[in-house]
């Protein structure tokens, strides 16, 4: 009986050795892809004038989506804050989702807000409006007061309401920095298959926020926050730049992402109920680069927006269960493109690659710790040897995170200080150990909650960015 | 095995180490170039600078502070700009586009005017040429405008983009060459054809003059480029083939000199570019326009010719044009042009079956002062909601109260058509 286990656990140890090297092969492959492509853009915007595009009449008319939702104690700061960004053709269009709170009583009074006719033209399906209203100070502030129908519908009612070529869909706890359209927007302008950019976002917990703008950052110096901080340089500056090097970018952030609005509405906006609705939306808008449509898909790695993370377990938990659910929605609609050569890069690596390294990494991570629970019960356990596979594998995950930190390093403006640096160094040699068995905790339970048919958000709160400071 | 795993861990763990010092020299290193640039400027007013070891540093603060000062007071502040100069000239002549793009960064704020920058414009890189297009934005030399015309039909978008805009920016001294485009005649006489291109320049400042009085004492390693005296301050400068407009290598545009305007997408930058000059001398050859087969470019003839100040009678069949677009802009710039002559047409267009022409009657009636109000007052209390509403925003009234108001807003099916190619810049 125990020679049949011991057989079967070294097979499995074979594959899973096997399936290691492939993801450390492919990781490696997107950080020099990352590499490559940071460097591509730093030479082509360095002598690039930025600042004369404010003077442009040619640029394309922004409209930026913000759906609020009980947002009544950070709203007016938030609206101001985009309001005040460097663009010059630019439209926020602030959509109150159903608030019970004060929120559209706040925005009324500091905006001076009357309500106005509505005539957009309502080419999607959303909720009822109750008001459209426009400001008597800010001409470029449209607010839509609607009936609650979640983030998608709200997204989808500021398409409707909006005017301009491209629409900037932002998370209402975003803070976005004061030239970022200016460099999202260059994608836009430089080819002619662009429907999307998107860009880096980094965490804002631990620095200081004044008026809706980062102002000092710094690295937070709570693990939990600190961890996550490591995980979003890894993901946007390797993971996101690299695909973007191979033409296979996937995802754009729903906290900042900027879309060709007539591509959105013609693909039919925002999926209702989708708890992914962010990739489910770049998906949809790729696929349509079967029929020969333009369909690329852009990431900016300039730092533009900020976001505050989770700082409790129990909210992170519910955050990445939700997000892991919507990856196995999105990869189950769109099944039919994995390993389909009609998708190019996207149907041979890309979908593949969500689905063997993003979707099913913990379950093969939990079995494997199961496997090894397995032997050291029955005592066979080689420990030297077990020892030395921990020890490759960790220094393997913190080489990656520090790799990502030096392309954060060469990218930050200003270069962060010397502290900062170490403590992100030290969230990246702490962050395999304990961290990331939770994540795959989370990640298994989204993937439950998605067999079992679960499509609710939970709810997020916030610690809000002045208690950031 | 168990020996491998050791040294891969060992050399994982040494890589880790090396990557965490690299980080912290790189960011040292950036910190260090940032002092030293911000102390410099700072100590500015203690008397000239002194000059920094570092040829990025240098570059830098030229870049920062040439701007700002003219070029007297550069040169009394910054001894060492000459340098600089100098650096942006064998950076011109650069075989890798990075460099060339530096040099003409550089050379620009330092006073190298239409000569160099239009050189850039022919360049083999779309890079290089994007940036030579943002740079001549407000230059008024004919040639380089007629270039930029011609590189409103450059492959690359970025480059028409930057070409558009600069034409924005001063487009009034581009008419002839946007005359000639729009008739289909070339824009470039043969003589501006880059690879001949003899770049007789009346330089615009002495920093250019002494830039390329420099660049003869100093000839191109290749022996590529060459330039020489033929009278005082006037210098002509050979480009160097191969990199800057070479016949094998040269953008498409500028190679055709003749504009096509059977190509949508450059005949509406074209038409853009039309409106943005402003000139009544265009109007002849954009006429025409208005009567093509393509919806884009009727609608696109219309907004230009509102601009250009055509007589309003011209725009009447255009309100009965199939395509909603073209009606919309042609109720628009009836709005524009005060035609109260036409105002029982406008208040037609507020029944219009599309929805955009509806609302363009209403902002276009109220436009019209008296007599589109009254219109519009009239609409307010008609059986169309849509025109109703649009009426009451033109006239800047609230919505009307529940017992008047209809289902909601206007409700379509999600467009179904098949999706477009997208027409960029």
């Amino acid at each position: 009986m125990t020679l049949t286990v011991l057989g079967a656990v070294r097979a499995f140890n074979v594959l899973l050795l096997t399936y290691v090297m492939l993801v450390s092969l492919l990781q490696l492959t997107l950080l020099v892809a990352a590499g490559l492509d940071l460097r591509e853009h730093r030479r082509a915007t360095r002598f690039a004038l930025r600042q004369r595009l404010l003077s442009s009449t040619v640029l394309p008319r922004v409209s930026v989506l913000a759906p609020a939702y009980n947002e009544e104690a950070t709203a007016v700061a938030s609206v101001t804050a985009l309001l005040t960004l460097m663009y010059p053709q630019l439209e926020v269009v602030v959509i109150n989702d159903g608030s019970s709170d004060d929120t559209m009583r706040v925005l009324i009074e500091a905006f001076d807000l009357v309500a106005v006719p509505q005539t957009f033209r309502q080419v999607l399906p959303i909720a009822t409006v109750r008001a459209v209203l426009r400001s008597r100070t800010t001409p470029a502030l449209v607010v839509v007061d609607k009936e609650n129908g979640g983030k998608a519908d709200a997204l989808n009612t500021g398409l409707c309401v909006g005017t301009g070529d491209l629409v900037c869909a932002i998370d209402a706890d975003t803070l976005v920095e004061p030239d970022a359209l200016l460099r999202m927007v260059r994608p836009f302008l430089d080819t002619d298959d662009c429907v999307a950019a998107g860009g880096t976002i980094r965490v804002a917990n631990g620095s200081e926020v004044r008026l809706g703008r980062v102002t000092n950052v710094r690295t937070p110096s709570t693990w939990l926050a600190g961890v996550q901080s490591v995980e979003y340089v890894r993901a946007f500056l390797f993971g996101r730049l690299g695909w973007n090097r191979l033409g296979g970018n996937l995802i754009i952030s729903g906290a900042f992402g900027l879309f060709r609005r007539e591509d959105v509405l013609s693909t039919g906006g925002y999926l209702h109920g989708s708890v992914g609705e962010d990739m489910e939306l770049v998906a949809r808008l790729r696929r349509r680069g079967r029929d020969g449509v333009p369909s690329r898909v852009h990431f900016v790695p300039d730092p533009v927006a900020w976001t505050e993370v989770p700082d409790s377990v129990k909210v992170l938990g519910r955050q990445r269960d939700r997000w892991h659910r919507g990856l196995s929605q999105v990869l189950w609609d769109y099944r039919g493109s994995i390993f389909n050569p009609r998708d190019g890069v996207l149907g041979m690596v890309v979908y593949p690659y969500f689905l063997m390294v993003e979707l099913l990494a913990p379950v093969i991570e939990a079995v494997g710790l199961a496997i090894c629970v397995l032997i050291v019960a029955i005592g066979a356990i080689d420990v030297p040897f077990a020892v030395a596979i921990f020890v490759l594998a960790y220094c393997f995950a913190v080489l990656l995170s520090l790799l990502a930190v030096l392309l954060n390093t060469c990218t930050s403006q200003p270069p962060p200080s010397r502290g900062d640096l170490c403590r992100l160094a030290l969230w990246s040699i702490v962050e395999p150990l304990g961290y990331r068995q939770l994540t795959v905790y989370w990640r298994l339970k989204g993937i439950v909650g998605f067999l079992r048919g679960r499509s609710e958000w939970g709810v997020m709160t916030r610690s809000g960015f002045e208690s950031a400071t | 095995m168990l020996g491998l795993l050791i040294v891969g861990a060992s050399v994982m763990a040494a890589l880790s180490l090396a990557t965490l010092c690299t980080c912290l020299t790189v960011r040292d290193i950036r910190v260090r170039r940032r002092r030293v640039v911000v102390g410099l400027l700072a100590a500015r007013s203690n008397g000239p600078l002194a000059r920094p070891r570092s040829s990025r540093v240098r570059r830098s603060i030229v870049l920062e502070l040439a701007d700002r000062l003219d070029g007297s007071s550069l040169r009394e502040q910054v001894p060492w700009v000459g340098e600089v100069r100098q650096q942006g000239l064998r950076d011109l002549r650069s075989r890798r586009w990075v460099r060339r793009a530096r040099g003409l960064r550089i050379l620009h704020p330092l006073g190298a005017g239409d000569v160099v920058i239009r050189a850039r414009l022919a360049d083999d890189d779309p890079r290089v040429r994007t940036l030579a297009a943002s740079l001549a934005g407000g230059r008024t030399d004919p040639r380089l405008l007629r270039r930029l015309v011609c590189l409103l039909d450059d492959p690359t978008p970025a480059v028409r983009h930057a070409s558009l805009d600069a034409l924005t920016r001063r487009a009034a001294g581009s008419t002839q060459a946007l005359n000639d485009a729009l008739c289909g005649t070339p824009v470039l006489a043969p003589e501006e054809l880059p690879e001949q291109d003899s770049l007789a320049a009346q330089h615009d400042s002495a920093a250019t003059r002494a830039a390329l009085a420099a660049q003869i004492r100093e000839p191109s390693e290749t022996g590529a480029a060459h330039t020489e005296r033929v009278a005082p301050g006037l210098v002509v400068v050979n480009v160097p083939s191969g990199r800057a407009g070479s016949a094998g290598t040269l953008p498409r545009p500028l190679r055709a000199r003749t504009l096509p305007s059977d190509q949508t997408r450059t005949l509406l930058l074209i038409l853009r570019a039309c409106a943005a000059a402003a000139e009544e001398s265009l109007l002849p050859a954009a006429r025409p326009f208005l009567t093509d087969a393509r919806p884009d470019v009727r609608a696109a003839t219309v907004r230009t010719l509102a601009v250009l100040g055509e007589r309003v009678q011209a725009f009447v069949p255009a309100l009965s044009d199939p395509d909603g677009r073209v009606r919309a802009e042609a109720v628009a710039a009836l709005g524009r042009l005060g035609a109260r002559s036409l105002a029982g047409r406008l208040a037609g267009a507020l029944s219009d079956r599309d929805h955009g022409v509806r609302a363009a009657a209403a902002a276009a009636l109220s436009r019209l002062g008296g007599a589109g109000r009254l219109l519009l007052q009239h609409a307010m209390r008609g059986p169309d909601r849509f025109a109703a509403d649009a009426a009451r925003v033109a006239l800047g009234l609230p919505p009307a109260g529940p017992e008047q108001a209809g289902p909601g807003p206007i409700v379509e099916p999600v467009d179904t058509r098949p999706a477009r190619q997208p027409v960029h810049v």
